[in-house]
């Protein structure tokens, strides 16, 4: 997110403090392991994952993650470091992250950020959003007060995108079958863009919708949620 | 007959190239496209009129997690009452020895042809090609493995085996290989399997049939289908062989009855099988109905190396329902074969390395996104995404370009300042890539000799505009210190 | 027990290592919502099976008259059960018996055209039937002929597959158990369901009300 797609944070930044939020940002932190970790590379993903620890371990302040996969991972922390100080550290961070759409529905219980978006959108269910941090009404809740926008629930919304981390690169062909098997469904619902608040779902998604030269646009919620 | 093809084809690159096969077969691609889409479909719906099914998952995953703890005991109380019932309990120790065990049971029974129902143990062992090495004539008489024995194919879903195949192909193959006039009516191929396989049951002087559940306090065992083969096969034979896997034990009769909710509903979207039987032993009066002699296989074959820690036992509860095939995003897009082992799918990721072995299967376990879409639908509640990481931890398919690469990676991402240097590079570079123009090609060509990755991710995915400043340059540039927006 | 299975056990211990087995939850006594003949038809029905409800079994037999003639059977495969044996003698020569003592032979059982037997349990939750193997000569006749006539009573329905093996728990089992929930189907081609394979192609069951004299 830091080097690729900084407008995302950005718009978070801004979004959580339309919201009423002091934002902080400590630039120790640099990621939180799990592409290392999903294959199988523990050792690696703890090593960068203790970046997270001293950056953001201490302290009592919600973390605020505009990535299920990130967010998920992080929770994931305290099992990857099991003793002393270090478990400590990670337990506090686990229990402080939320996702974006979480923190704001759940914890702010804030839904209407004043946006407009015209136009009509078709949301994607990451599948660490979904299934590990069991985020499915809250994005939806977010979007459905974006004034002029409009929400089609696309065939296999919930489906994963096939981006997997290695398994995009190690399996490229079916990773892009897979992707393109949920365009197929997207365009089909007839929506200017895709709306996601996985960073490398919309990297996938973008990836192809922009490879075939399609109209339909990928875009993080934070975007959406942040254009007035 | 024609032969069959070797059990598993396997080894640690096969999975990129058949699935790259698969993705290529358009009949295949459609076919699969329906019948995973149908079966989700029917199994939400059987859901639908389930209000318990999470009581009833968590009941099926408490019940097999104590009797996989503690199997040792409940197989030595199944073996005790099965076979004071008069069943001939036989052990096996991996395949050889059970296509083994199972051919000597069909000699001493003088049999020449043999009948056989679904079962999914029997494709793992490579029974049919045993069996026809022996001068045997193994018969498949459920329709889908009928289909793919006809074809000389090996199943490509656990519980509809020929699921790849059309109705058009089909058609063409019982013309070709049965002479009989081209139809591709399903309800007329279906009758053409009836008439064909009916008078097969009557002469076979064995039946061979798979099990469903091992009932430990009672020494009995059961037998779910639809189409009434396997009751045939074990009904009209005076020999009836069945053959199971170590785990398949369940404790009581009563547990059975869970296991019958959830069993139908996840693997074919029904309330119930049409047909369930339970053996309990052979005739005891000789003018009785059915077999004379009842003989179990029961098959450890690397499932006994799945014990040791509670995460790969779970591995163990599989009640081969199938549902986890159905919803996975890869086998949606390139079907079973392309595992090149008889269980594919998630399942078939997970316990296909124990009984294969790492060196042919150990790449398996990454032909998958860990979407985690089978651990929602699992019955029995297998942590599957859990096992697929377990084993992508436990084993050594990285080559030594990933092995130095998240070295690497994890190197430079531990150093905050180095990691945003090297961010910045990157994403100059890339930008430059992103230019038209002979620069443009150069960068392009070089960023993908050096970073391998990332030319096999352009090669069919466009990255986004690269930014001109990163998130923490912006940060520091003003966006640490702006008010909140009106 | 032999070498090869104490070798098992053995090998299997060994590697659970004496693991601490998590607790064996009691067996869940499911709440079925009723056992009464309703929702056993509904049940039966909705997987292609047709009951026919009578009070008496002279109805019963009035209703199987009249599926010989609407189906056009010649010749009906029945079971040794005494109460369809007094079907048989009034249905003639349409009828043959299964007697262990003279079986019908395979390749006549073949070309029947239906089968005629009672069962012993019949499930409402799900519509199906127990067949008990010492109970009655069944195994064959309700499986081989293409259709099947299969006669109920009433005061035989219990509500669910877990009173079944809550009986057998306590009464023991026979030696083979079989549970029949409509005709043969299949949906190996396609997923396209067709009904009719390798077993009965239609199962007819008359459901009798009152069990008069004789056992079933």
């Amino acid at each position: 997110m830091d080097t690729i797609t900084p407008q995302i944070g950005v718009a978070t930044v801004e979004l959580l403090r339309r919201a009423g939020c002091t934002v902080n940002f400590d630039p120790r932190q640099t990621c939180c392991g799990q592409p290392a970790f999903n294959s199988g590379h523990r050792a690696e993903a703890c090593q960068v994952a203790r970046g997270v620890l001293d950056s953001l371990g201490s302290g009592s302040d919600p973390i605020v993650v505009p990535s299920g996969s990130c967010a998920a991972m992080l929770q994931r922390l305290p099992s990857l470091f099991e003793e002393g100080e270090d478990h400590e550290r990670a337990r506090s961070v686990a229990t402080r992250t939320r996702e974006l759409s979480q923190f704001l529905v759940q914890d702010l219980e804030v839904t209407d950020l004043g946006a407009r978006w015209p136009g009509k959108v078709t949301w994607h269910d990451a599948c660490h959003t979904l299934r590990e941090l069991d985020v499915h009404s809250e994005p939806r809740q977010l979007l459905s007060e974006v004034r002029d926008l409009e929400q089609i629930e696309a065939i296999g919304c919930d489906t994963c995108c096939g981006f997997g981390g290695t398994f995009a690169v190690k399996h490229a062909d079916v990773s892009v079958a897979m992707a393109d098997w949920k365009i197929r469904h997207i365009e089909k619902a007839g929506v200017k863009a895709v709306v996601s608040s996985d960073i490398s779902c919309l990297l996938q998604l973008g990836g192809r919708l922009r490879e075939m030269g399609s109209e339909v646009q990928a875009l993080h919620l934070a975007e959406v949620l942040n254009t007035r | 007959m024609k032969p069959l093809d070797p059990i598993v084809d396997l080894d640690a690159r096969s999975f990129g190239r058949l699935s790259k096969a698969a993705l290529a077969n358009d009949s295949l691609r459609g076919a699969l496209d329906h019948v995973t889409t149908e079966f989700a479909d029917r199994r939400e719906k059987a859901l639908s009129s389930a209000p318990d099914w999470e009581v009833w998952r968590e009941q099926a995953r408490a019940v097999k997690a104590h009797t996989l703890a503690s199997l040792d005991t409940y197989l030595a109380q199944f073996i005790e009452r099965a076979e004071s019932n008069g069943i001939q309990v036989h052990i096996a120790r991996d395949r050889e020895e059970a296509c083994k065990l199972v051919g000597k049971i069909l000699q001493q029974a003088q049999a020449s042809t043999v009948v056989k129902s679904k079962s999914m143990v029997t494709e793992e062992i490579g029974l049919n090609e045993h069996l026809l090495a022996l001068g045997l004539e193994p018969v498949e008489t459920d329709l889908g493995e009928w289909i793919i024995q006809l074809a000389g194919e090996k199943p490509s879903h656990i519980i509809a085996p020929a699921i790849h195949r059309t109705r058009q192909d089909i058609g063409d193959l019982f013309h070709t290989e049965l002479g009989v006039p081209e139809t591709h009516d399903v309800e007329e191929l279906t009758a053409i399997a009836r008439r064909f396989l009916r008078t097969r049951f009557a002469e076979a002087e064995v039946g061979v049939s798979g099990v469903n559940f091992l009932v430990a306090e009672t020494g009995s065992f059961l037998v779910l289908e639809n189409e009434g083969n396997a009751r045939l096969c074990t009904s009209l034979p005076k020999v009836h062989v069945a053959v199971t896997g170590i785990e398949k034990v369940i404790p009581r009769l009563g547990d059975l009855d869970v296991f019958l909710r959830l069993l139908p509903r996840s693997g074919t979207g029904q309330a119930m099988t049409t047909y369930q039987t339970l053996f309990s032993g052979p005739k005891t009066d000789p003018d009785s109905e059915g077999p004379e002699a009842i003989h179990l296989v029961l098959l450890d074959n690397g499932r006994s190396a799945q014990l040791s820690t509670p995460l790969e036992r779970e591995a163990l509860a599989c009640i081969r329902c199938g549902a986890c095939l159905n919803v996975c995003p890869v086998y949606k897009q390139v079907g079973g074969h392309a595992y090149g082992s008889v269980y594919p799918g998630p399942i078939g990721a997970v316990i296909t390395p124990a009984l294969a072995g790492q060196e042919s299967a150990g790449n398996l376990p990454h032909a998958s996104s860990l979407c985690g879409a089978c651990r929602d639908v699992c019955p029995v509640k297998i942590n599957l995404p859990e096992l697929l990481l377990d084993l992508r931890e436990k084993g050594d398919e990285a080559d030594r370009g990933e092995t130095w690469g998240f070295t690497g990676w994890s190197w430079v991402a531990s150093r905050p300042r180095l990691n945003s240097l090297l961010g910045q590079i990157l994403t100059r570079t890339l930008r430059l890539t992103q230019s038209s123009g002979f620069v443009g090609k150069c960068t392009s060509k070089l960023i993908g000799a050096l970073v391998p990755p990332l030319r096999t991710w352009q090669a069919e995915r466009v990255l986004p505009p690269m930014p001109t400043r990163s998130f923490r340059q912006l940060w520091k540039a003003g966006l640490d210190s702006e008010e909140p927006p009106a | 027990m032999s070498n090869d299975q104490h070798r098992l056990l053995e090998r299997v211990r060994d590697r659970l290592g004496g693991t601490q087995a998590p607790e064996l939850p009691p067996v869940l006594r499911t709440s079925a919502r009723s056992q009464g003949a309703e929702t056993f038809c509904a049940a039966l029905e909705s997987v292609a099976g047709q009951v026919h409800r009578v009070t008496c079994s002279e109805d019963g037999l009035l209703v199987l008259r009249g599926l010989i003639a609407d189906r056009g059977w010649n010749s009906i495969a029945c079971s040794d059960s005494e109460f369809i044996q007094g079907w048989c003698e009034r249905l003639g020569s349409i009828c043959r018996s299964d007697f262990a003592s003279n079986p019908i032979p395979r390749e006549e059982l073949l070309q029947m055209d239906a089968g005629l037997c009672t069962a012993q349990i019949g499930i409402a939750d799900t519509g199906s039937l127990a067949l008990c193997s010492e109970a009655e000569r069944h195994r064959l006749v309700s499986l081989v002929p293409p259709s099947s006539v299969i006669v109920l009573f009433e005061r035989d329905l219990v509500p669910d597959f877990a009173t079944v093996f809550q009986r057998f728990e306590e009464d023991g089992l026979p030696t083979t158990l079989s549970f029949i929930t409509g005709p043969s189907r299949t949906a190996d081609i396609e997923l396209t369901l067709t009904v009719g394979v390798h077993g009965p192609a239609s199962v007819d069951v008359i459901l009798i009300r009152e069990a008069d004299g004789a056992s079933a």
